[in-house]
């Protein structure tokens, strides 16, 4: 069999996608939908409410009460651990989704129009990127003043122009292939072409982007958790748990840092790691 | 937000990968050996000594790194300075009139000695001869009058004047003698001139660079044990040794100092540890277990006169005694001092807390005051909820400012939250960078939208009047509540013109009982000082009499 026969007439099988190493896939994803369960069922799961704590049983370690401990407020690391996956997750999720519609509606756009607008979204886009987002959202926090908002907002204005500008690459190709002609022929409007067609076909690049974008986006928002400018306490949330653990970890009690430093970990690593699978997926595509 | 698609959609995943596994090893790293730090601390618990003094350097060094309390100083004018950072920095700058010993005794300094007219009237400094500025020039009573009524001048923006607020007139006497006169005698006056209220810079320098000095720009002209060499903006302070400096026993041992700004627990922790920084005072308890058990120097805890409090600042429902009462019903102190302070602070239930070290022959009638206004020890939840049943300021939600890169603090709010629940109410903590919640000490427009500051404040002296005369008269300078009470402020003018200390206690022990009704704070814990300094280093004064001392001129190499 050959290799487009592979491609396009049957779907590699279970065995074929173990030996190009898909499993990794299968078993990021697994831990990935574990972690959105454990959010959405935090209350169900959490042996305690996330903010109860009992501050004369402060810094305990690992017991049968407390899996991974009590932190330097006496509350339960595992509990505020499984709450704390909820807005670690929402916040990346929300710019992701805001930047990759704001970054698709321009590059699909600009590539449509062409001329001066093409050119005018170029410079916004090269505009956006002077500014880093970190810096972006401690400004938006001294406008807004700190919580989720403030950096969401500055967050998704940051990702956007990365997104776009590869969505705009790849939009620009496919704008100059043979069936966006055919389809202006035949009389479809620019609405149907871009909608039925472009965006389905720039569709992979953008999943691809937008899903290593999500780990870049978890890992600034759990800095600036860790800044003391996003989430607010006594929320819990992974990276304000590595900031509150700081002094905990340095009197030997090392267990809220680790734990939220790990779950940002596996989630950042496994994001990037989808999201390269997917790119390598479409290039073998193209 | 690092750039993943500038080299190509397939580079930045791998490199991320790797900062991130790089992270990854560096926690693991930390992981492991953060619960073997935690052995060698428990064991290492006898390295903390509670004094007062650390043992005498013997030998100089060339230079010293030290970190600030809180950080940047706002200002080195001591006119203005009523924080850690500024008082510390100045008063190793600055000479006073008189000196505040590392027991909070007071001796002859600039003012070789003083005495009193009749009825208390009047005071007169003798000053000291041959003590000469930096620049050469010989002080004189003129430079004496001068820097004093800079403290009562309003184009200043003095925050000391409380402390001249008995006095008639300053003048030169003599070419070193100084008058003061008084509207009314005046105890606690004597007191205050140990501290930073009674500096004194030279004259020609202050009028040359009037609203500049004590600026970054202006710099400072003083006689103390060291000069300011540089002040750099959000990096540092560089002090020089005075080389004839006038008091040969303070003669600085460092030749060269850096002040640092390390505001953050952690980071601060660190450099400690590491021995990047050679000392600090005000060390955050909350890492006090990991600097005990690493090795790199001693940690020495001494008595203080800082008090934390959470001040109202008259907005929101803070102006409502009943929520302010029972916040201070429902927070464990025990538990805060105990797990949060590591022991370096004990528990405190009013404004002015129990006597500690007040005029000793009127030691029975202050403890009497004190002993008929303790609180139950333990937090009463059922109490506070009964208290504040039908109040209609439950239902708003108070906001606490406090210091975002202490960790003692952020701890204490998150705390506060938690407790403050369990009654209804709703905290919402606002975090101020050191700056910030410096400025909201003393400008009402960054107090805006804070209803409570969690503070670390402070008595200059032993004295309960030097701090009742910042809260509790209706134009002192952190009565934010507006409080106002005319048996309190006749009370306090009184006691502080008493010179009898039975009479002025007593005095006190009125005002106490009607304030203390009114909760005007809700006290915490009286904390105490924390003082590290690594192998090698000692000298530094380990009580809080260090912040009016020339803290620094001492600190050399140990033997």
């Amino acid at each position: 069999m050959s290799v487009v026969e592979e491609l396009v007439l049957e779907p590699p099988t279970f065995v074929q996608r173990a030996r190009r190493g898909e499993p990794l896939v299968y078993v990021l994803s697994g831990i990935l939908v574990l972690i959105v369960l454990c959010a959405l069922f935090a209350p169900l799961l959490a042996p305690f409410p996330p903010n109860h704590g009992n501050i004369l049983a402060a810094n305990l370690g690992p017991s049968g009460a407390h899996w991974l401990g009590t932190d330097q407020l006496g509350r339960d690391i595992l509990s505020r651990l499984l709450y704390g996956a909820r807005l670690s997750l929402l916040g990346p999720t929300m710019i992701i989704v805001f930047a990759t519609t704001f970054a698709v509606a321009l590059a699909i756009s600009s590539v449509w129009i062409g001329g001066w607008f093409d050119q005018a979204v170029a410079r916004l886009l090269d505009t956006l990127f002077a500014f880093p987002g970190l810096l972006l959202a401690i400004l938006a926090v001294a406008m807004i003043g700190p919580g989720l908002l403030a950096p969401v907002i500055a967050l998704t204005l940051a990702y956007t122009p990365y997104i776009a500008r590869v969505v705009r690459t790849v939009a620009l190709r496919e704008r100059h292939l043979a069936y966006v002609e055919s389809c202006q022929v035949v009389g479809l409007s620019g609405w149907q072409i871009c909608f039925r067609h472009l965006i389905p076909n720039v569709s992979p690049i953008v999943l691809a982007q937008a899903t290593i974008a999500f780990g870049s986006a978890l890992v600034d928002l759990a800095a600036i958790s860790y800044l003391g400018l996003g989430v607010q306490p006594p929320q819990a949330e992974w990276g304000l748990m590595v900031s509150d653990g700081q002094s905990a970890l340095l009197n030997g009690s090392p267990w809220e840092s680790l734990s939220a430093c790990v779950m940002i970990i596996v989630v950042v690593l496994s994001v990037n790691i989808l999201g390269e699978r997917i790119a390598l997926r479409n290039e073998r595509a193209a | 937000m690092g750039v993943f698609v500038s080299k190509g959609i397939m580079h930045r995943p791998m490199r991320q990968r790797l900062v991130v596994l790089s992270a990854a090893l560096s926690i693991v790293s930390l992981a492991v050996t953060s619960p073997l730090l935690g052995a060698v601390a428990a064991e290492a618990s006898s390295k903390v000594q509670y004094t007062s003094t650390s043992p005498a350097a013997t030998g100089t060094l060339s230079s010293l790194t030290w970190d600030l309390p809180f950080g940047e100083p706002t200002t080195l004018d001591y006119a203005q300075s009523a924080d850690y950072g500024p008082d510390m920095v100045t008063s190793n700058l600055c000479d006073s009139l008189l000196r505040l010993n590392p027991d909070f005794t007071i001796s002859p300094n600039l003012a070789s000695s003083w005495s009193y007219g009749p009825n208390h009237m009047s005071l007169t400094f003798n000053l000291r001869s041959g003590v000469k500025f930096w620049d050469g020039h010989p002080l004189t009573s003129t430079d004496v009058v001068y820097s004093m009524l800079r403290n009562v001048n309003p184009k200043v923006n003095p925050v000391n004047g409380a402390f001249y607020a008995n006095v008639k007139s300053i003048v030169a006497s003599g070419p070193l003698k100084v008058v003061v006169t008084f509207s009314r005698p005046d105890e606690l006056f004597i007191k205050e001139m140990a501290t930073i209220s009674g500096d004194v810079a030279e004259k020609t320098f202050l009028v040359a660079k009037g609203a500049t000095f004590g600026t970054a720009k202006g710099g400072v002209m003083c006689s103390g044990p060291f000069e300011l060499t540089a002040w750099h903006p959000g990096n540092n302070i560089v002090l020089t040794a005075n080389s004839h400096y006038w008091n040969t026993s303070l003669e600085p041992k460092a030749k060269k100092v850096t002040l640092d700004f390390i505001t953050d627990t952690s980071i601060l922790t660190s450099a400690l540890k590491s021995g990047e920084i050679d000392g600090a005072f005000e060390v955050p308890s909350s890492t006090l277990p990991a600097l005990q058990g690493s090795g790199a120097g001693t940690v020495y805890i001494g008595p203080s006169l800082a008090l934390y409090d959470l001040a109202p600042t008259g907005q929101g429902p803070s102006v409502d005694p009943k929520i302010r009462q029972a916040l201070g019903m429902v927070i464990d102190r025990s538990a805060l001092a105990k797990q949060i302070f590591h022991g370096a602070a004990t528990p405190n239930y009013t404004l002015i807390p129990k006597p500690m070290g007040w005029d000793p022959t009127a030691l029975s009638t202050y403890q009497q005051g004190w002993n008929d206004l303790k609180e139950p020890l333990s937090p009463a939840v059922s109490a506070a909820k009964a208290l504040l049943k039908g109040d209609p300021n439950v239902s708003k939600s108070i906001t606490l400012g406090t210091l975002a890169t202490n960790q003692n603090d952020l701890d204490t709010s998150t705390l506060i939250q938690q407790e403050a629940a369990q009654i209804g109410l709703h905290v919402v903590v606002k975090q101020l960078q050191p700056l910030q919640l410096s400025s909201a000490f003393f400008v009402a427009a960054d107090r805006k939208g804070i209803d409570f500051l969690l503070t670390a404040g402070y008595l200059d002296v032993r004295d309960p009047l030097d701090y009742l005369g910042l809260i509790v008269f209706p134009t002192s300078i952190f009565n934010y509540l507006g409080f106002h009470n005319a048996t309190v402020t006749s009370d306090l003018a009184k006691a502080q013109s008493t010179f009898d200390p039975v009479a002025r206690a007593s005095l006190f022990n009125q005002a106490q009982a009607i304030y203390e009704a009114q909760h005007i704070v809700v006290p915490l814990l009286n904390l105490n000082e924390v003082v590290f300094m690594k192998k090698g280093i000692t000298g530094a004064t380990t009580s809080f009499a260090y912040i009016y001392e020339p803290n620094l001129a001492t600190v050399g190499a140990a033997k």
